[in-house]
């Protein structure tokens, strides 16, 4: 202990209070952004050494509570996906329509009904007949409308597999250019926590696209593995494959046909559904849209489709085969070869007869050669027979309990709409959690009343340490004055 | 330090969070007081569309069925009347045809066969008679007359051999009821034997207007009047007391018309009635369906009115708070 080791000990003082006020400044300077971790200084005294006393800065340390942090980007996932899935069934709801509002699909089926019963009531009115065509226009044209959302729903979720696929690609390859930073600092000795800091935000940018799993690896590296143990980045960043399929994707383009591309990670195929490598987030819930979900309301339009049309074919059954009229108002527009039911909602419309402007057929058959009597209303009260005839259709995930048209369509309906609001329970729950992980996790952040007083400290502080340096200057020059 | 320090971002973040909750809430209780509607039906409904389906079908299907009951209780009724007046000329004729006896002057025979004659036109066009454009008494075939013009009638009956051939009341009376009541007659009887209907008034009830100028009533109706007008345009001539006996005698026929007339006027009044009872029954359900669409998506003006003022009064509140807490910091006092 001499003035010299005092003199020692106050500059080390010195140099410690200037990186706390570095410190603090930092922490200060970041106090809004959210990717920040808040900046501790660490102190210890020299207690070994060649010159004892004095404190030594053992390093600046980034307060992130890495458990909180894990568990927040599990919500981020969660929510991503069910963000992904109540759009796009809020999306069919809204398409299908609120029932009694014009457009819906329910009210289309309920038109078509009052204006078979009113041309029934005159049946030589031409004005009449013609709006029973149009009301069955109406009714084919809103289930290919529907049928049309849902395909372009697909193609959306198809194009941001796409775009998430790039991002997932892109980010991966920057985390790992940031982890080869991070070594260079290391093993030079310094610390670089804006690295740290940057890494954090790109980890955080991806969380939603895939559950991420951070593991610590030596020198501050770290490794990143789905909840499933697929490796993203371990060393070396995964590369994930998909190719989009850019163009207006119909009912026949589908995953298991060829034509959309599924996963390959590193080069091998991975399964894309919700317990694949890569399941969980709104990646998986994206392929969950385009190959499940979409395509059963598309089959569920189809299979409607196919009952209406059936349903005029055999509207004048109960009458013998000599006197039946031939009433199938509704035909597949185009029928493919081989024949399918696959795309049929948007393939329905109505026999060319009534296109080409021959209501009076509504009333004496499509097949009549000449206009009969025009009060004849049998034929027109067998067509609303044919609409409130119950029946099930066998396909489309119907429940097999015969109902009339707007039965059905309502069943139809509550499918989609029961899943949306499953889905949008799903997302609030989800999005409670990630809001309150969130704010946990921003507690840790940076309180500028607490750096103020830590600021207090340090001015008084530097300034005592200030003085014993004034001090000892004193003393040594007293020293050699004499 | 390891003492618990709580970030500014974290009472940022909260005070946004519920200023963007309070404002969505005033902006759906306003649409809500606006539109009597609740702003999200799908949660309201859990996601079940099924009765609001019902109920809305059932709204636009009644409103059909009161435009079918309207018209087709106005055929109804001008059918009905068209019966009501062949009952009462009918009667009338058969007083006047009960007081002759054939020992008077063949100019009074003359006479009162002119009044026959005269009925006898009188029937046929209230038969071809239209409404709405519509005609009343043709079946299904609404575009038509239900009979040809009266003359060409009486000309084809008293051309037909038999009638031509008769020399006695009783024979020409047979005639002429044969004539009428021959199936196949396409000469007088343009219209279509297939009544008008189904007209659909209710959910699962249709009605049907039967009754047709070929019906057998009237068609009887018709016979009986014809044979007046028959010995008016010339029948019989030259046995005055032929003539004479042969419209005595109508008088009976026309009174048997009479009752097959009731009859049918009886039918077509116990379809009117079913109309009647299904417009009253349609109103009842429309009334009964508004009130229940109100019940499943309405909501009370009274009660969104309420929630808006309050949602507003938390809002306010959140913004002085918001404002003061922003003074609420140590770099203030240190300032």
């Amino acid at each position: 202990m001499s003035l010299s080791s005092a003199l020692h000990s106050a500059v080390t003082g010195l140099t410690a209070v200037a990186r706390q006020a570095g410190a603090v400044s930092s922490n200060v300077a970041n106090s809004t952004n959210e990717n920040y971790g808040r900046r501790e200084v660490e102190l210890a005294a020299r207690a070994v050494g060649k010159n004892v006393g004095g404190v030594r800065v053992l390093g600046e340390v980034r307060m992130v509570d890495a458990g909180l942090l894990a568990d927040r980007r599990a919500a981020d996932a969660q929510l991503g996906a069910a963000a992904v899935t109540a759009q796009a069934l809020e999306w069919i709801d809204t398409a299908l329509g609120l029932p009694g509002e014009p457009g819906a699909l329910a009210s289309h089926v309920a038109d078509l009904e009052a204006a078979l019963t009113e041309a029934a009531s005159r049946p030589d009115a031409q004005i009449r007949l013609d709006a029973v065509v149009r009301s069955a226009g109406d009714l084919a044209g809103g289930i290919g409308r529907v049928a049309g959302e849902v395909q372009g729903l697909r193609a959306e979720a198809d194009r941001q597999i796409g775009l998430g696929v790039e991002r997932l690609n892109d980010t991966l390859a920057r985390i790992e250019q940031v982890n080869r930073a991070i070594l260079r600092e290391v093993t030079a000795g310094r610390q670089p926590n804006g690295l740290y800091d940057e890494r954090q935000k790109l980890v955080d940018e991806i969380a939603d696209l895939v559950p991420l799993r951070q593991m610590e690896r030596p020198l501050g590296q770290i490794a990143l593995y789905t909840d499933t143990g697929a490796i993203l980045l371990d060393g070396t960043a995964a590369r994930i494959g998909f190719s989009a399929f850019g163009g207006p994707i119909g009912p026949e383009t589908t995953l298991a046909g060829g034509a959309l591309s599924g996963l390959t990670l590193n080069g091998i195929p991975i399964s894309t559904g919700p317990g694949g490598p890569l399941g969980g987030g709104a990646l998986s819930a994206q392929f969950a849209l385009r190959d499940g979900t979409l395509p059963e309301v598309q089959g569920g339009l189809d299979a409607l489709a196919r009952d209406l049309i059936t349903r005029f074919e055999t509207a004048a059954d109960a009458l013998p085969p000599a006197e039946r009229p031939d009433l199938a108002i509704f035909i597949d527009g185009s029928p493919p070869v081989p024949a399918t039911d696959a795309g049929l909602a948007q393939r329905l419309t109505l026999a060319p007869a009534l296109l080409a402007g021959e209501s009076w057929r509504l009333r004496d058959g499509l097949d009549a050669i000449v206009q009969g009597p025009p009060g004849d209303a049998r034929n027109l009260a067998l067509l609303a027979g044919a609409l409130e005839a119950r029946t099930a259709p066998p396909t489309g995930g119907f429940s097999g309990t015969p109902r009339d048209v707007s039965g059905l369509a309502a069943e139809l309906q509550g499918r989609i709409g029961g899943a949306r609001i499953t889905a949008e329970g799903q997302l609030s729950f989800a999005r409670g959690q990630n809001t309150a992980l969130r704010d946990a996790q921003a507690r840790d952040g940076v309180n500028t009343d607490d750096e103020m007083q830590k600021l207090l400290l340090i001015e008084r502080a530097y300034a005592a340490n200030a003085r014993v340096i004034q001090a000892v200057d004193e003393m040594l020059r007293e020293l050699t004055r004499i | 330090m390891s003492y618990l320090t709580v970030s500014d971002l974290v009472r940022t973040l909260q005070l946004r969070r519920q200023t963007g909750g309070l404002s969505a809430a005033i902006s759906r209780h306003s649409q809500e007081l606006t539109t009597g509607r609740t702003a999200n039906p799908t949660q309201t409904l859990r996601g079940d569309y099924t009765p609001l389906t019902g109920i809305e079908r059932s709204r636009t299907t009644l409103s059909a069925f009161a435009k079918t009951i309207t018209e087709t209780a106005l055929h109804a009724a001008a059918q009905q009347k068209v019966l009501d007046r062949l009952l009462t000329d009918t009667a009338e004729l058969a007083e006047k045809y009960l007081v002759i006896n054939p020992e008077m002057p063949p100019q009074i025979i003359d006479k009162i066969a002119a009044e026959g004659g005269a009925a006898f036109r009188t029937a046929v066009a209230a038969l071809n008679e239209q409404i709405a454009g519509r005609a009343l008494f043709s079946g299904t075939a609404t575009d038509r007359r239900a009979l040809a013009p009266a003359q060409d009638i009486l000309a084809a009956v008293l051309a037909d051999p038999a009638v031509a051939a008769a020399t006695t009341a009783a024979d020409l009376d047979q005639a002429i009821s044969d004539w009428f009541l021959d199936p196949g007659n396409g000469v007088a009887f343009l219209g279509e034997e297939r009544g008008m209907g189904p007209f659909a008034v209710a959910p699962g009830l249709s009605v049907n207007l039967d009754v047709t100028a070929r019906s057998a009533e009237i068609r009887a109706a018709l016979a009986r009047l014809a044979v007046g007008a028959a010995v008016d345009a010339g029948a019989l001539a030259g046995d005055p007391r032929e003539r004479a006996l042969a419209l005595r005698d109508n008088a009976a026929g026309l009174l048997n018309a009479r009752t097959g007339i009731v009859a049918l006027a009886g039918e077509l009044g116990g379809t009117e009635a079913r109309i009647e009872a299904a417009r009253i029954r349609n109103e009842a359900e429309l009334a009964a369906m508004e009130i229940a669409r109100t019940d499943l998506i309405g909501v009370d003006p009274f009660e969104a009115g309420v929630r808006l003022e309050e949602a507003i009064g938390r809002l306010d509140t959140l913004f002085t708070l918001t404002s003061r807490l922003q003074r609420l910091n140590l770099t203030e006092y240190l300032r």
